[in-house]
């Protein structure tokens, strides 16, 4: 049911019960007001999440509550963004010690939110790049940029995490 | 494409298999020469691996929230369909109007079509009849047989209603409840044919002539069919005495016309 997606969305987004609890209920009133824009034949989900992500990124800048990030720059600049050897593997996401929700969660969070907002509806809720521009208000070339800086810093943030926790593969040099 | 250059950003469209099969081409043959923009794509692919893991995500959403939201929705419903004095003057309006009838919010107009004023009657009438499918508006009283369903009817206050049978088209009863439609205290039963289909049927103090114009009406046994159609749903609504009844479903139109011209009665 779209209310299950609208409060999956609103906790991804917010991260804390309660605001997720108000950002449904405000979205939900936002759509029963503004049902005369939803274009009948259309992705209803993608509607919907657009009101969850106006009626936050509307909160957000009202109240000034979302944790700061870093900027996007800072970030890179952070991961110094040389790109790895490719013989430098990642770990498996797909066998049993793949990435932890939890894991995955935290390396999002430290996204701006625009990028991580990016991220979460092309990757998580499955939207096209043309519904995410519109979900996002943003072009298409946006949604493409975010999402590139976006999935390389959060393999990044992957890769120093299993660094840290003794996860990655030993690397093996490439023969010359 | 030039193989020679690096493809930056569109990798994001390779990754995610959105170029056409020539530009796709093209990257391949510069990621086979190209470590760098290999080891990108690579983190790229790992990073939707990761995020994928996200979707199946087991996000507890609180028990009572589609209970508050639904009143939210009651209240904006009711502040939309009532002038405001009245709504001022009787709050107690605000309880007639049952929080489920709202529930299903935004799926279940996705479900009866295009938009129409809050008050719409044929609109609220396939909104519930969605309400009622996805459990979101709930059957006070469960049971197969009309005269348990009466005695239900004749013991709650609201409206005398009489249950129409349809067994002898093998269509079940299922259950009724007492509700509102658009402030008009109602009662309402429903019912499923053998392959799942669902009919509502409603009946409530007032007047055919409240309804919108028809889309279609029909003349037959002495009785005036109004007849709407709201996205799938097809709603007949005729006069019955000082009731009004009214019958939803996804049936075909014409059988659910048949099935009200069949079982319309005048009152004793």
């Amino acid at each position: 049911m779209h209310l299950r997606a609208v409060y999956n969305a609103a906790y991804r987004l917010t991260r804390d019960v309660d605001r997720a609890r108000d950002l449904t209920q405000d979205a939900m009133l936002r759509a029963f007001r503004a049902f005369d824009t939803f274009t009948p034949g259309t992705n209803a989900r993608a509607w919907l999440l657009k009101i969850v992500y106006s009626v936050f990124i509307n909160q957000y800048h009202h109240h000034r509550r979302t944790p700061a990030t870093h900027s996007i720059e800072a970030l890179e600049m952070q991961h110094g963004f040389e790109p790895v050897s490719p013989a430098t593997p990642m770990p498996d996401p797909w066998q049993p010690e793949g990435w932890s929700e939890p894991v995955v969660r935290e390396a999002l969070e430290a996204l701006p939110e625009e990028f991580r907002a990016t991220v979460l509806l092309v990757d998580v809720e499955e939207l096209s790049y043309e519904e995410a521009a519109g979900v996002l208000d943003c072009a298409v070339g946006t949604v493409r940029s975010r999402l590139f800086r976006a999935r390389r810093l959060l393999a990044a943030s992957l890769r120093a995490y299993a660094a840290a926790h003794g996860r990655l593969p030993a690397t093996t040099k490439e023969a010359p | 494409m030039n193989p020679a250059a690096h493809p930056g950003d569109r990798l994001v469209d390779f990754v995610d298999g959105r170029l056409d099969p020539a530009s796709a081409d093209a990257v391949r043959a510069h990621l086979a020469v190209c470590a760098d923009c290999r080891a990108v794509e690579m983190d790229l692919r790992a990073a939707v691996s990761a995020s994928v893991a996200l979707r199946d995500d087991a996000i507890e959403m609180p028990a009572d929230l589609l209970a508050s939201v639904s009143r939210a929705l009651d209240a904006e419903s009711v502040r939309a369909a009532v002038p405001a004095p009245v709504a001022r003057i009787h709050p107690v309006i605000r309880a007639l109007v049952s929080a489920a009838a709202i529930a299903a919010l935004v799926l279940l107009y996705l479900q009866v079509g295009a938009p129409r004023p809050a008050s719409d009657l044929p609109t609220l009438v396939a909104r519930d009849l969605a309400a009622v499918g996805s459990r979101t508006l709930p059957l006070a009283v469960q049971a197969r047989d009309a005269a348990t369903l009466e005695r239900y009817f004749a013991n709650s206050a609201g409206p005398r209603v009489r249950v129409i049978d349809l067994a002898m088209m093998q269509i079940a009863l299922e259950g009724a409840t007492r509700h509102t439609l658009a402030g008009r205290p109602s009662g309402l039963y429903s019912y499923q044919t053998p392959s799942g289909a669902r009919l509502v049927c409603q009946m409530y103090e007032g007047r055919l002539s409240d309804l919108p114009p028809p889309e279609r009406a029909r003349d037959q046994n002495g009785f005036h069919f109004q007849i709407y159609t709201r996205g799938r749903v097809t709603v007949v609504f005729w006069q019955e005495g000082e009731l009004v009844c009214v019958l939803a479903s996804e049936l075909p139109a014409d059988e659910l016309i048949a099935l009200a011209v069949a079982k319309a009665m005048a009152p004793a």
